[in-house]
């Protein structure tokens, strides 16, 4: 047999061979140094190609000017009302929407492929509801691709059988993608979209597929995802079951809180626990500089807010540097014996200023940048209207 | 449930990543996916749905390639505006920053199908499929893989290689 060519070699490695050649292959190999020396080379090729690609991921969304959308887009999938306003329009009504949004929501594991990323920002995994079990291996997202891509290295043997998906995203994948979170995870991981439609998501407590979950902040798919969500649900705890009952009479759309002067929202996601519920927004303040914007809102808190006056506009700013919930907690005091334990969450290297608005809403912004800069951003962050 | 949903949530997250890939810009990529979605729905009978979804996103983004370049050079615009607005940014995001940036340089060197196929491999497609969806015959997509590694690595290693100079240059 003639020495193997390059394009064999890399077929053989990625499984595309018939058998009978892939056999014929891997027996030449066996004798022939010059090609082994090959397919050593192939297959460091190979993991660096993965490698550099998902340096890739940590792009950012809204970095082009988008073009105009094409006028004959069928409403299946136009973008929705909310999925428009969590765009463009001004924030509003947020406590009354975010109640809906809250639905979503048990177990929360989610897939969150931003918190890897955010240098020196805790990492939610680790507060996963009141009773998850200890961390899987799924949440070392922190992995990075280049450990796995390694790792595809000094892989033994070819991937012999037609993988389809499967084994090329395997382990590398799992932590380090980006684009909609492809890590998957058979717990309840839960995302949801700031556009996601009211109909069907209302029903969707829970969602099993973290794929579907991951839904960013787009939404895009609006109604498709929505469908998508209801058919993945599967049966929630009944603390949620509750707190959704209670948020039932609030209006569907919660957009994300914004913040002006053109931060980029990276994504945003809804988690609800016995005790109330969180958004986690990210944004990216500069490139890949992340923050993570919080917004704690017990169900108690959620349902006095919803029979809040018009009048409660403003925000009781009360922030402080870092580990100051004390001061927090008293402007919210009833919020407070719902708080799960936030010291377990916060890394002594995220510095983070929270504070509590009139509602009753516990806000956190946390991210790898000083304090002060915190405050300078904080100050950015629009007075909700409704 | 119906192949609405069951296309999107087979293939949303892995469309996206390539789209992404390829484009650079996330919302961009979704737009792209939501559109390939939308003419999935439309069409009868689709035999390879991945090999056809990757087919007509990358056909997509093929129709805005001519805009892709005066894109280009806004982003590029607004990344030094930002660059210049940056105090002192904490040294792993810098790398980090370095290397997406870099990977792209080495990935937009790539002949255009290179790029697509090794794209479209690392999304999981099988050599058939890759072959459906760029037109090419089955025989070259092991060729065309090979050589899009090759390039792509080398490109990479070309470009930290410059970057350890310049370091190197601006030390001394």
């Amino acid at each position: 047999m003639p020495h193997l060519d390059e394009g064999t070699i890399h077929a053989w490695l990625d499984g595309a061979l018939p058998p009978d050649e892939a056999q014929a292959v891997e027996a030449h190999v066996a004798e022939c140094a010059e090609c082994a020396a090959g397919v050593a080379e192939a297959r460091g090729l190979i993991a660096a190609s993965s490698r550099i690609l998902s340096s890739l991921d940590a792009v950012p969304g809204g970095v082009i000017p988008m073009p105009v959308a094409s006028p004959e887009r069928p409403a299946l999938l136009a973008p929705s009302p909310a999925s428009r306003w969590g765009r463009a329009r001004p924030w509003r009504g947020y406590v009354v929407r975010a109640a809906a949004v809250l639905l979503v929501a048990v177990g929360v594991r989610a897939a969150f492929r931003t918190d890897a990323r955010l240098a020196g920002v805790p990492d939610p995994h680790s507060t996963a509801g009141a009773d998850s079990a200890p961390p899987p291996a799924s949440d070392a997202t922190a992995a990075s691709g280049q450990v796995a891509a390694e790792a595809a290295v000094v892989a033994p043997a070819p991937v012999t059988a037609k993988d389809g998906g499967a084994t090329k995203r395997g382990p590398a994948r799992a932590g380090a993608v980006g684009t909609a979170g492809g890590a998957k995870k058979t717990e309840a991981d839960v995302a949801v979209g700031a556009g996601a439609p009211a109909p069907a998501s209302r029903e969707a407590p829970a969602l099993a597929r973290a794929d579907v979950a991951t839904l960013t902040a787009k939404a895009s798919a609006g109604a498709m995802a929505g469908a998508a969500m209801n058919s993945a649900r599967v049966s929630a705890p009944s603390s949620a079951d509750e707190a959704k009952e209670r948020m039932s009479a609030s209006a569907p759309d919660a957009p994300p809180l914004r913040l002006v002067q053109g931060w980029t929202m990276v994504t945003t996601r809804v988690e609800t626990t016995a005790s109330g519920a969180a958004r986690r927004t990210i944004y990216e303040v500069r490139p890949t500089v992340r923050v993570e914007l919080e917004e704690r809102m017990s169900t108690l808190t959620l349902t006095d807010a919803v029979a809040q006056s018009e009048a409660q506009q403003a925000f009781s700013v009360r922030s402080q540097a870092r580990r100051t919930r004390g001061a927090a907690t008293m402007s919210a005091p009833q919020a407070a014996p719902a708080a799960p334990p936030r010291e377990e969450r916060e890394s002594a290297s995220a510095p983070a200023v929270r504070w509590t608005s009139v509602t009753g809403t516990e806000l956190i912004l946390r991210g790898p940048i000083s304090t002060a800069e915190l405050e300078t951003l904080r100050a950015r962050i629009e007075v909700p209207r409704r | 449930m119906g192949d609405a949903e069951r296309l999107f949530r087979d293939y949303h997250d892995t469309l996206v990543r390539y789209l992404t890939r390829r484009l650079g810009d996330r919302d961009w990529a979704e737009d792209v996916a939501q559109e390939t979605f939308i003419r999935a729905l439309r069409q009868e009978h689709i035999v390879n749905e991945r090999a056809w979804l990757f087919a007509v996103a990358t056909n997509l983004v093929r129709d805005e390639a001519r805009k892709d370049a005066s894109r280009r050079r806004h982003l590029e615009l607004m990344f030094e505006e930002r660059r210049a607005d940056v105090q002192e940014p904490d040294v792993s995001a810098l790398e980090r920053a370095q290397e997406a940036a870099m990977a792209r340089k080495a990935v937009d060197s790539l002949a255009e199908r290179d790029r697509l196929a090794l794209l479209m491999r690392e999304e999981g497609l099988d050599y058939g499929e890759i072959a459906e969806a760029l037109e090419l015959s089955l025989g070259s997509v092991g060729t065309t893989l090979s050589r899009a590694r090759r390039r792509l690595a080398e490109a990479y290693e070309a470009l930290q290689r410059a970057a350890q100079e310049r370091e190197g240059h601006a030390a001394s």
